[in-house]
């Protein structure tokens, strides 16, 4: 086991540098002049000159990007080339606002998606199997950012009620928080159920078809007991899989909840970065997000290998 | 500087005056104006209060302001950015403002103005103004050093926008002593109080820019707001100034400034009522579905933000006047304005409309700039283009610019002309298209701005840079008429002077086609009360409206 | 992405032989696979015939604006002017044609990144799946923003984007596919009779890959159609006038749909019928392909 994750975090290092390497030159290779966006049409060409020298654009892309790199294992981001405050502040900041957006979706994802894959699992081809996929598939369809616009505009419209702006902290005001993360939550939440539903399903009725659920069954256990013990226990491990997955997709639409909602989270900095040729922003934030995506996935894995100690990996 | 996103959102930005209008169940409102003699010495400031023909309501204090934008200010600094005045002028006060319906000077930080001889101007300070009452500046007078200090630093900042006054016309500035201030201009030009009006040349103190670096996220300045905090992406709180010179005012407590980037979502939030005003343009669909709501009031509010069209008149073919004309009156305004902006929008001349004072009346500029296709066919026939017409136009992916593009090819294709849109990223577009003036023509969204100098030389003349302007337009005459406005002080004179400028610019059909700006409008809630008349930096200090308190 | 998930059940199946049409035959007994299938056929007719069946164009500025459903609009009129109804028509082929597109080049480029190797093995394969890897890591929407953002706002650039986006994942579940033939016995003994490597693989090991593929290509069709929607939402995808569900629900439909809802309705509405279709027939699609679960429900 140890060995496993040793393993894993060593291949870890080079697929990482290879995404810095990845990301650093797809921001550069991005046409436009950062000067000219940043200072604008009214710059002057000594200004522009100027700016280039201070923010050290004027150096061969290497020695950049070797200067970016020794940056990120001090922990500094560097600074944006618009705004003179350190990525890392504004990281710092608009990270817990994500990470509760995902916390809770995922948290929906689970509560949804987990008995409705098991009722759907235990009893295939009943009218609850039927409806929950049924479901299940409207759920997958819709995408959610529509849902995220259904959900701002239908109570606006229907019951003259917005969810409340301006971002609380949980530890302040909690209320006034959860009503504000519920329903972004809600739109990325209800599309993954859907897909956690499926698979669920899926592996529940593979899970019964085991020697060892039949033998159970056979003996007489209530069906309760072999549902806790056997078919989760077994079943679960695909989801976990998912849900590793999911963090990926999660984060992209978590771009769109909080467009929407306006929750100043990364998904959105991600998106002004982006649009705003904030190089430096954009490379902090897809380390960060291609770090937490790996760690992730590493500890779905464990949690796989934990599970179930027939699989290993070659 | 500006900030990350600022081009993209720039169409939805209302840096503009306000008006009443009768539309929406708004009881009539008093507004105040300030005057003061702008020559001559000092004069005690009156508080004038002109009555409108319903009932006058007596402000209360108090109360707490919700205000939804869509954009991000980016930084609050008034010397550094240019896009954040309606913020900036609520933290920070320049010397003197000039109201743009009446161009009278109102007095802030300086309550007199004096102008000996052309290129002299002498500012004595108001007695009593201060910093805020935080740190750094604990509530210290502001004198003339500061005023000095701010010029400097502003002299010395990236853009060029606001600064070249101080950097190419002006002699040398000082504090002859605590409260006096002197300018001298190194030739005439008439533009100075303009500019020194403007937001850009704000009084900021030294302690607080050599405490934080910048004044962008944390300020201390001597306007009638208190900056609480800016979070970026988030909000922006203001708290009243007690200490404020105008006893009393601001009259609300606090104001919260918050940031919803969705136009949608934002639009939603005011009409549920969590917000007090919205700066989505409510156009005439909107204003329908709100006429019955009590508690939503419209306000004309045009913006000052420009798309213009721009040819490249050295080389062929607009170096042709026959191909310039054409296509000049081949676009049809009327159909631009439906489309663009549902028909509630109006002509532009080389200054745009909703610099009212300085534009051309809209009846001259509809028969000048009328739709003429048959003509313009006959004139590209006479020039040799009567086979048809390529243009190579890269337009930038902001704003209106793609639809703008779309709707001149739409009339262009009309008279035989192929206008061969390539759409670029803002990035590419500025350093590879517009700064190198690769077009034949082009659109871009301009900076609003507050007088017609600006506007007449970057885009006719001398340029931003003092270079070349977009359109490569070398053109002796027209340098030395806008030249020539600068010797004019008298603001009626000048008016005319620029008037005529603008009609000789018009014939001459080039480097700038002025297409249309629209009617713009916004909303406030019921609540707000007292708003401002009066344009640019006089509303933005915020120290008119009230919020009644139920 | 999801497909890994996927992969993995995909990979504990035994390899089969069917042809595509085996699978679709069996449809007859998934009433809901039916269903998907004909929108499916549906929505590709109607996007192939849209310049014939589209009452105006979709992209001129002829009508009142934000006009409500009538009889000469049936989905009535955008904030441009535009009839709604010729923009879902040509939304239609617009996604369906980039969808199916960039699921074709992705899923392509995966297949042979994935079989290259799988089969080859050793170094190469070690290579090749630490560049997956990273790509893997990068969370998908994000790459795809960057990507656009790059290249330019363009259907070509979202096409290309997408297929990117789409190609290490596929990769992944082929290279599993690709590893449990290469062992097969016949395999070996059409090595030891002398076939060379590209006749093996042709010959012998993709037929048996079509399994997979079709399950991937089923679940990433809704996805790329989702993808390019959810760029276009965000102003990252195709650029404007280009009809597209994704960008008409992002635009300002939303700041007037108190006054016109039917220019989010309509888009929004098309775009998820037209993933649900791909669900369903997806859904019966792979339950055809896995006989082990066939096996469980009947």
């Amino acid at each position: 086991m140890i060995q496993y994750i040793l393993r894993r975090l060593l291949l870890f290092v080079p697929v990482m540098i290879g995404v810095s390497i990845l990301t650093f030159t797809l921001m550069r290779i991005v046409p436009g002049d950062v000067a000219a966006i940043a200072l604008g049409q009214n710059a002057t060409p000594e200004a522009l000159e100027e700016f280039r020298e201070a923010n050290g654009l004027d150096r061969p892309l290497p020695i950049q990007y070797l200067d970016w790199l020794a940056g990120l294992f001090r922990g500094d981001f560097g600074e944006s080339y618009f705004h003179h405050s350190a990525i890392r502040d504004e990281l710092a900041h608009r990270l817990p606002v994500t990470g509760e957006l995902m916390i809770m979706s995922v948290v929906i994802t689970l509560v949804l998606g987990i008995p409705a894959g098991v009722i759907a699992g235990v009893r295939p081809n009943t009218w609850s199997d039927y409806v929950t996929r049924t479901t299940a598939v409207f759920g997958l369809s819709i995408p959610n950012f529509w849902l995220g616009t259904l959900l701002i505009l239908l109570p606006a419209i229907w019951f003259d009620w917005t969810p409340p702006f301006g971002r609380v902290s949980f530890f302040d005001e909690p209320g006034k928080n959860l009503v504000q993360f519920i329903l972004p939550a809600l739109a990325i939440g209800i599309s993954s159920a859907a897909g956690v539903m499926r698979l669920v399903r899926s592996s529940v009725l593979e899970v019964l078809r085991q020697d060892y659920v039949r033998t159970a069954w056979s003996k007489g256990l209530p069906e309760r007991t072999i549902i806790w013990r056997h078919v989760l226990k077994n079943g679960l491990i695909p989801v976990a899989t998912l849900v590793g997955l999911q963090v990926g997709t999660l984060l992209g639409g978590a771009v769109i909840a909080e467009q929407i909602f306006a929750l100043p989270g990364m998904g959105l900095f991600t998106l002004q970065s982006i649009l705003g040729r904030d190089y430096l922003a954009v490379q902090a934030i897809v380390i960060l997000a291609a770090v937490t995506y790996a760690v992730v996935n590493l500890m779905v894995d464990v949690v796989y290998v934990w599970f179930d100690p027939r699989i290993r990996y070659a | 500087m500006r900030p990350a996103g600022y081009w993209r959102e720039l169409g939805s930005r209302r840096l503009s005056r306000r008006r009443m209008l009768k539309v929406g169940a708004v009881a009539g409102l008093g507004a105040a104006s300030l005057s003061l003699a702008a020559c001559g010495g000092g004069q005690e400031e009156e508080l004038e209060t002109t009555e409108t023909p319903a009932v006058e309501l007596t402000p209360q204090p108090g109360g707490r302001a919700q205000l939804g934008i869509s954009v991000d200010p980016g930084s609050l600094d008034p010397n550094l950015s240019v896009v954040s005045g309606f913020l900036s002028c609520r933290i920070h006060n320049p010397l003197h403002a000039i109201n743009m319906d009446t161009q009278e000077l109102v007095p802030l930080v300086a309550e007199a103005l004096e102008q000996p001889d052309e290129t002299t101007f002498i500012w004595r300070l108001r007695r009593g103004v201060r910093f805020q009452n935080v740190d750094p500046t604990y509530g210290r007078e502001v004198n003339a050093e500061d005023v000095v200090y701010s010029f400097d630093r502003l002299k010395a900042g990236p853009t060029l926008n606001d600064r070249k006054l101080l950097t190419r016309y002006s002699e040398g500035y000082e504090a002859t002593d605590n409260y006096t201030f002197r300018l001298r201009t190194n030739r005439n030009y008439s533009p100075a109080l303009d500019q020194t009006g403007n937001f850009s040349y704000c009084v900021v103190p030294r302690e607080a820019v050599e405490k934080w670096g910048d004044l962008s996220t944390r300020a201390a300045g001597c306007g009638a707001w208190i900056l609480d905090d800016y979070v970026r992406g988030e909000r922006v709180r203001l708290r009243k100034n007690p200490d404020y010179y105008r006893a009393g005012r601001p009259f609300p407590d606090e104001e919260e400034w918050l940031i919803i980037p969705d136009t949608g979502s934002l639009w939603q939030t005011f009409r549920t009522g969590r917000l007090d005003y919205s700066n989505v343009n409510v156009d005439k669909f909107k204003r329908d579905e709100v006429k019955n709501d009590p508690s939503i009031a419209v306000v004309e509010s045009p913006s000052l933000y420009t798309i213009n069209c721009y040819i490249r008149v050295d080389r062929p073919p607009f170096s042709d006047d026959r191909v310039r004309e054409a296509l000049d009156i081949a676009i049809d305004r009327d159909d631009y304005i439906t489309k663009l902006y549902f028909g509630e929008g109006k002509y532009n001349g080389p200054v745009p409309w909703p610099l009212e004072y300085w534009a051309l009346p809209q009846d001259e500029l509809r028969s000048t700039l009328a739709y003429d296709p048959e003509k313009a066919k006959q004139l590209l026939s006479a020039a040799g283009y009567g086979d048809g017409l390529e243009l190579q136009a890269p337009v930038p992916n902001i704003g209106d610019c793609p639809q703008v593009a779309t709707i001149v090819a739409d009339h262009y294709r009309k008279v035989g002309a192929n206008l061969k849109i390539e759409l670029k990223d803002l990035g590419v577009y500025l350093s590879q298209y517009l700064y190198a003036s690769e077009f034949d023509i082009t659109f871009f969204l301009n900076l609003p701005y507050m007088e017609p100098d600006m506007p007449l030389r970057s885009y006719y003349s001398q340029g931003q840079n003092a270079d070349k302007n977009p359109g490569m337009s070398n053109d002796p005459q027209v340098d030395s008429l806008i030249e020539g406005l600068w010797e004019i002080f008298d603001r009626e004179e000048r008016r005319k002077a620029v008037l005529d400028v603008q009609r000789v610019l018009l014939k001459k059909h080039g480097p700038l086609y002025p297409l249309c700006s629209p009617e713009g409008y916004v909303g406030y809630s019921s609540r707000i009360k007292g708003i401002q008349e009066g344009t640019g930096v006089v509303g933005w200090l915020g120290i008119s409206y009230w919020l009644e308190q139920s | 992405m999801v497909t890994e998930a996927v992969g993995e059940a995909v990979e504990a199946r035994p390899a089969s032989r069917l042809a595509i049409l085996g699978p679709l035959r069996d449809l007859r007994h998934h009433p809901l696979g039916m269903f998907g299938l004909v929108v499916i056929v549906l929505l590709v007719v109607v996007a192939l015939l849209a310049p014939l069946i589209a009452p105006y164009s979709p992209i001129e500025q002829n009508f009142a604006v934000l006009d409500s459903p009538s009889a000469s609009n049936l989905f009535g009129t955008d904030r441009l002017g535009r009839d709604v109804l010729s923009r879902v028509i040509y939304g239609a082929r617009l996604s369906l044609g980039i969808g199916l597109t960039s699921v074709f080049f992705g899923v392509m480029g995966g297949t042979v990144v994935g079989t290259v190797s799988g089969f080859l093995g050793g170094r190469i394969d070690t290579v090749i799946q630490r560049l997956v890897d990273m790509m893997l890591a990068f969370p998908p929407l994000i790459l795809l923003m960057a990507i656009t953002a790059a290249l330019g706002a363009s259907v070509q650039n979202v096409v290309i984007a997408i297929s990117i986006g789409l190609i290490p994942g596929t990769s992944r579940i082929i290279r599993g596919a690709v590893l449990s033939e290469k062992n097969n016995q016949y395999v070996e003994a059409a090595r030891v009779m002398g076939a060379s490597d590209l006749r093996l693989i042709i010959r012998h090991v993709l037929p048996n890959v079509t399994a997979p593929i079709i399950v991937i290509v089923s679940i990433l069709i809704p996805a790329a159609t989702l993808l390019e929607a959810a760029l276009s939402f965000l102003g990252l995808g195709v650029p404007p006038p280009t009809p597209s569900w994704g960008a008409d629900l992002g635009g300002q439909a939303r700041e007037y749909f108190r006054v016109a809802p039917w220019m989010a309705i309509f888009p929004g509405a098309a775009l998820s019928l037209t993933v649900l279709a791909f669900n369903m027939l997806g859904d019966a699609l792979r339950d055809i392909l896995d006989p082990r679960l066939r096996q469980g429900r009947r």
